[in-house]
């Protein structure tokens, strides 16, 4: 039996993928923009880019779970454009999923099996050699719903491994996991690769990416827009602007009266920590907020900058610290009661009721018995800070675009007339000309003396509102204080790229 | 080289389990003899049941289908075994040999449009498949319309006979609902139903496998279908397609367990003995009970008795050991 | 899993021990069980009562005599009554039940054919008799296996009867021979549609209107105009009583005024006269039993059952079930045996005149018992067809001038 033997079923050297000019649209949107690009057998790809690039698209069409409105995919000279997620498998292309999708009423044994395909004594060895090589064997016998991250995680892989792939994509295997975890996926990555199976990877953690791939295509907005050796990329000063935003507006520093920052602050958070289940998401984290002052919070993916938005809304419960706000001491109070207080949360993803028209959508976030007078001066201060609303105010939440359902869940955190608005990621997957609107709002409600806090990706955009800021490193507060030195690159890259790729490459 | 009892990950391997439902089946056959006609009456109307409530489990429990439609495959079948008995003077193993490939293609057809709804959708589309086969049927002069059919009394078997059958039908659907719950059948079945778009990711015909499910299930359904028409004898639409039997199924499967192979059976056990023949002659009092039960099942133990019995029993002894 | 595979193979032994009750035993002079599947509840438990409360009357009076005589020992009736709530499918079961576990010596009949043919069926496949009432004759003829009734004997009226007694009672009033057909498309309705049409045609009647309806409409406007317009002078019906109450009071709204309305089901019971109050006078229906009052046993029934119903249809319908066990209680005796065999003989041999009326079973298994028709006056139903005395035909009907 030859050594390859878990990975690589045949062992002959894995064929050539080519990719010429793949599209995908859904409706109007293009999620995948006439994509190309050849693996060579055996080789390693790594996509990456913002979120919203298009990158799982990608390798949903690879998979065959979406089929491409144009293009062509060729693996060792067959054509699979066309072909069925399970025709793609036994083509020898396996999908691992970011989010792992387990058959939760199955043992892992069984997990396995269902790729593996063939029954008898091999099969049951193939079996089990995935498990072990994936470092499940002691939990073979667990049903697939009683596993944790970690473990679901390995799962996935070993699932994509089980049906002896030699063409095999990752999804962002490594999000969630730090220190000796990853080091341990990216050593199972390796070892993957170095048995002649292809590989392209989805990933967000520099690090896997220096270490493991040979070439690296960058994408935005579905296109692909650069293309080079890890060390090229990373070198790429279009690569880095699309990570950090395009920064053309210029940083409004001249604000007329920054906030007094007198008396104490409206929140505080002190040595907050937050987990879930075994992974911890912020690690000691403090954070203060004076009333009418915006401060942004910002980080790579992954870096706990949801979960901070999360911790301070209530929506989730912090493991140890303290969460004052005002006067109170609110750790202990679920979110409906910290919104009765003031904080309101408008997170990730919009949460717009399609079914509900916009003032609906609206008057769902205030009290029921409110006298109606009452209720339309409610409404008209959200239509004054976002005039589109007003003119839609009849349309179904269902049919406004990513623009306008932003607007409407920003406006429903404010129609309860807040003291504190958590804003997250709201110009996620929007074009920058609607993202210049939503700013332009944000500097409306800090008129109003409300405090923000936003949550980004699009550091220069935020960096231009800010009058605080906040980086995340991993669920740590890498740096607070002053945005204007955060403009410079290099600080910024520092704490954002920097010590992850340390860590992960030191043996 | 010993024979391994189990799969690596500890569950059983096939042929231990169905050969002990072999030898439980004959077992059960060669009681006959010592049994009174009401117990052999009683006893076939339960395994009838028995293999309604296996072959519900199976589309169910492991294929994740959950079908209202149960009538439309018994009673298809039952009005098989009374069409093809008075009309073509078919024999016993002719008529019950028709009645599951009845209920087979019935599923096939029905797959059609059936198979591409999911969740709900699939429900309420196999109950309006089974009422609407009821109101054709209701219209329908030669299977005697609302009146209903009868099977010649000549030609069907006695108590005795007809237990012997009902034993050989819950044998097989016993045996079918252990072969689904530990084949590589059942558990590529299992994998569709927790995730369908993953397991066709996996190379599984998601499918074929679902409608494998669906027509297993008909044909199971089917012959006891055709069982329970020659013990009725006469049987009319409003009972034999009504949506009794699946309401019956469905609490069977329910309050036994579903998606276990000994769920249905204690279950049956459990409905059938229970509430309709320890409780027939309180009517009111049986339905108080019944309903009582239902919320009591769903709300302590929703996944049912059987799981449940199984881990107390379980804990019970681990701790006897322990005090041991 | 583990547990479960073992304890699973073990369950079908459990169901054995569990299912095995216990024998009812067999002395020779226990009570002779008479086992009913009557329709207590559900759609039909307006018959399932009355029944029930016929056979528990005849099982007190055989019993306060002292029981049958059969053979050399006197032995007392057991009733023993299952409720069927009005569902074929249980009342197949229970007839299997009260053979197998009660051992009855006989079965006593429900009503209606859907509930009647599975306990019939059921009576010839155990091989145990079964008498009936409330089994129409023609229905009990099509619902026999082929070779016909072995086990299963049954008294009741000719279907062809019930609508020909109906025309004839119509062409009392002289009216003129046109007649308009209101009826259901149930299968009752279909039944009596053709029944009513073959009738009416054979007395000379032109059919000038025929509808049909399904069962719980409450508009019959079009219906009415229409029947007015073809001058219909007869209406006959078929329909549960709240379809013809609306129709008889959608006649008197406009105006449409025949010489005769006869409606069968409807206006046999006294829902009837509730619900119509002074428009039921004069409307005609049939009557099932003519009681002989001179009779003492039927005299003493009349008056154990005085004021326990609203109706006589009700009465009617408690005395064929008395006299079903009348029957039964009759062949014990002549066959000296509870055997079945010698039973069925017996009850096949009966001759004789009975509470509800003589029964004799001709080779078909049937006996027809008399039907009349009977017009409602001033709030009581008389009989006018055939003719009594001192009760004519009033017509027109109703307050419908």
């Amino acid at each position: 039996m030859q050594e390859d033997h878990v990975f690589n079923g045949d062992g002959r050297e894995a064929p050539e993928l080519i990719v010429r000019g793949l599209t995908k649209r859904f409706g109007g949107v293009t999620a995948v923009d006439d994509v190309g690009f050849r693996l060579p057998g055996g080789q390693a790809l790594a996509v990456v880019g913002p979120n919203g690039a298009g990158k799982s698209t990608l390798l949903k069409l690879l998979a065959g779970a979406h089929t491409p409105t144009s293009g062509s995919i060729e693996f060792g000279g067959r054509r699979l454009e066309r072909a069925s997620a399970r025709q793609v498998v036994r083509a020898g292309i396996a999908l691992a999923h970011q989010i792992p999708r387990p058959f939760t009423g199955l043992t892992v044994w069984e997990n396995v099996a269902i790729g593996a395909g063939a029954r008898g004594r091999a099969a049951e060895e193939h079996i089990a050699a995935v498990i072990a090589e994936c470092g499940l064997q002691d939990k073979m016998r667990r049903r697939a719903e009683n596993l944790r991250l970690l473990d679901l995680k390995r799962l996935e892989l070993a699932r994509a491994l089980s049906t002896r792939p030699r063409c095999i994509l990752l999804d962002e295997v490594a999000a969630g996991l730090s220190g000796r975890e990853l080091d341990e996926v990216i050593a199972l990555i390796a070892r993957i690769s170095a048995t002649g199976c292809g590989l392209v990877l989805v990933e967000h953690v520099e690090g896997v990416v220096q270490s493991l791939v040979d070439r690296v295509i960058v994408m935005d907005w579905g296109r692909i827009i650069a293309e080079g050796t890890p060390a090229q990329i990373a070198a790429d000063a279009t690569v880095r602007q699309v990570y950090l935003g395009d920064g053309a507006r210029p940083r409004t520093a001249a604000r007329e009266t920054p906030p007094a920052r007198s008396g104490p602050p409206l929140l505080r958070l002190e040595g907050v920590d937050l987990a879930y289940g075994d992974i911890p998401a912020l690690r000691g984290v403090d954070l203060e907020v004076w009333p009418g002052e915006v401060v942004a919070v910002l980080g790579a993916n992954g870096a706990g900058k949801s979960s901070l938005a999360a911790a301070i809304s209530g929506a989730e419960r912090v493991r140890s610290g303290s969460v004052r706000f005002g006067a109170d001491d609110v750790t202990a109070l679920p979110a409906y009661r910290r919104a009765r207080r003031g904080i309101a949360h408008c997170p990730e993803g919009r949460r717009v009721f399609p079914a509900l028209s916009v003032e609906e959508n609206l008057k769902l976030a205030l009290p029921l018995r409110m006298p109606a007078k009452e209720v339309a001066g409610r409404l008209e201060d959200v239509y004054a800070v976002f005039p589109a609303l007003a003119e839609m105010r009849a349309r179904r939440g269902g049919a406004l675009s990513g623009g306008q359902q932003q607007m409407l869940a920003i406006g429903r955190a404010l129609i309860g007339r807040p003291r504190l608005v958590v804003l997250d990621e709201i110009s996620l997957g929007l074009a920058p000309v609607v993202i210049d609107g939503l700013y332009e709002a944000i500097e409306a409600i800090r008129s109003e003396g409300i405090a923000v806090v936003v949550v980004e990706q699009n550091v220069h955009r935020c960096l231009a509102v800010a009058d605080r800021a906040y980086v995340l490193d991993r669920g740590v507060v890498s740096y607070a204080g002053d945005p204007a030195p955060l403009s410079d690159p290099r600080l910024l890259e520092r704490l954002y790229f920097g010590s992850p790729r340390e860590e992960a490459l030191s043996p | 080289m010993t024979i391994p009892l189990r799969t690596p990950d500890g569950r059983w391997r096939l042929w231990p389990g169905l050969a002990l439902i072999a030898a439980l089946a004959a077992g059960a056959a060669a009681a006959s003899g010592a049994l009174g006609r009401y117990e052999l009456n009683v006893l076939t109307t339960m395994l009838c049941y028995l293999v309604l409530a296996q072959a519900w489990n199976i589309l169910a429990g492991y294929g994740g289908l959950i079908s209202l439609g149960v009538s439309a495959f018994a009673g298809g079948g039952a009005y098989c075994v009374a069409l093809l008995a008075s009309h073509t003077g078919a024999g016993l193993p002719l008529t019950l040999g028709a009645a599951p490939l009845l209920g087979a293609l019935a599923a096939l057809a029905l797959s059609v449009p059936l198979l591409r709804l999911r969740g709900d959708y699939f429900t309420i589309g196999t109950l309006a498949a089974a009422l609407a086969l009821q109101a054709w049927v209701y219209n329908w002069d030669f299977a005697g319309g609302s009146v209903g059919l009868s099977v010649p009394i000549a030609r069907s078997p006695d108590l005795a006979q007809t237990y012997l059958l009902a034993c050989g039908a819950a044998t097989l659907a016993v045996g079918a609902a252990y072969w689904t719950a530990y084949s590589t059948f059942g558990m590529r079945l299992r994998a569709v139903r927790d995730n369908e778009e993953a397991a066709a990711g996996l190379g599984v015909p998601t499918v074929r496998y679902r409608l494998a499910a669906f027509v297993l299930c008909g044909a199971l359904s089917g012959l006891a279908g055709g069982l329970i028409a020659y013990q009725q004898i006469a049987f009319e639409p409003g009972g034999m397609l009504g949506p009794g039997w699946s309401i019956n199924a469905l609490l069977m499967c329910v309050v036994g367990g579903v998606g276990t192979v000994a769920g249905p059976v204690v279950g049956t056990l459990v409905v059938y003995y229970l509430l309709t023949t320890l409780l027939a002659g309180y009517d009111a009092v049986s339905l108080v009970v019944e309903g009582l039960l239902l919320v009591l099942i769903v709300r302590f133990a929703p996944q049912g008795i059987w799981p449940l019995a199984t881990r107390y029993a379980g804990t019970l002894l681990v701790r006897m050991r322990r005090t041991a | 899993m583990n547990r479960t595979a073992i304890l699973t193979a073990l369950l079908p032994a459990l169901l054995l021990t569990a299912a095995c009750g216990a024998g009812a035993g067999q002395d020779a002079d226990a009570p002779v069980v008479l086992g009913a599947s009557l329709s207590l509840t559900g759609p039909l438990g307006t018959i399932g009562r009355p029944q029930q409360a016929g056979l528990e009357r005849l099982v007190a009076d055989v019993n306060a005599r002292g029981g049958v005589q059969v053979g050399g020992v006197r032995r007392e009736l057991a009733l023993r009554v299952l409720d069927n709530r009005s569902e074929a499918a249980a009342a197949g079961q229970q007839a299997s039940e009260l053979i197998l576990k009660d051992s009855a010596a006989a079965l006593v009949g429900g009503c209606t054919p859907p509930i009647n043919t599975p306990i019939a069926q059921i009576a010839e496949k155990n091989r145990v008799p079964l008498v009936t009432s409330c089994f129409p004759l023609g229905a009990f003829r099509d619902a026999a296996p082929a070779g016909g009734w072995t086990y299963a004997w049954d008294f009741h009226f000719e279907e062809t009867e019930q609508a020909r007694v109906l025309v004839e009672a119509a062409g009392l009033a002289g009216a003129a021979k046109k007649a308009a057909l209101f009826t259901d498309n149930e299968v009752d309705g279909v039944i009596q549609r053709k029944l009513f049409r073959d009738a009416a045609v054979k007395a000379g009647y032109e059919i000038v209107g025929d509808y049909t309806f399904p069962v719980g409409q409450s508009d019959f406007s079009s219906f009415v105009n229409d029947a007015k317009r073809a001058g219909a002078e007869v209406v006959l019906g078929q329909m549960i009583p709240p379809d013809g109450i609306a129709l008889v009071k959608q006649m008197k709204s406009l105006s449409y005024t025949p010489k005769v309305i006869g409606i069968a089901k409807a206006a046999d019971t006294a829902s009837w006269l509730d619900g119509l109050g002074e428009l039921a006078d004069n409307t005609v229906h049939n009557g099932f039993w003519v009681p002989d009052r001179a009779r003492p046993a039927t005299a003493a029934f009349l008056k154990a059952m005085e004021g326990r119903f609203a109706d006589t249809a009700s009465l009617g319908i408690a005395a064929a079930a008395y006299s079903v066990g009348e029957v039964v209680a009759d062949a014990l005796a002549r066959a000296g045996s509870t055997d079945p065999e010698k039973l069925n003989e017996a009850i096949g041999a009966t001759k004789g005149a009975f509470v509800f009326a003589e029964v004799a079973f001709g080779p078909d298994h049937t006996s027809p018992t008399p039907v009349t028709a009977e017009q409602w006056q001033d709030g009581v139903t008389r009989q006018v067809f055939p003719a009594v005395e001192g009760v004519t035909l009033r017509t027109p009907p109703l307050g419908l001038e």
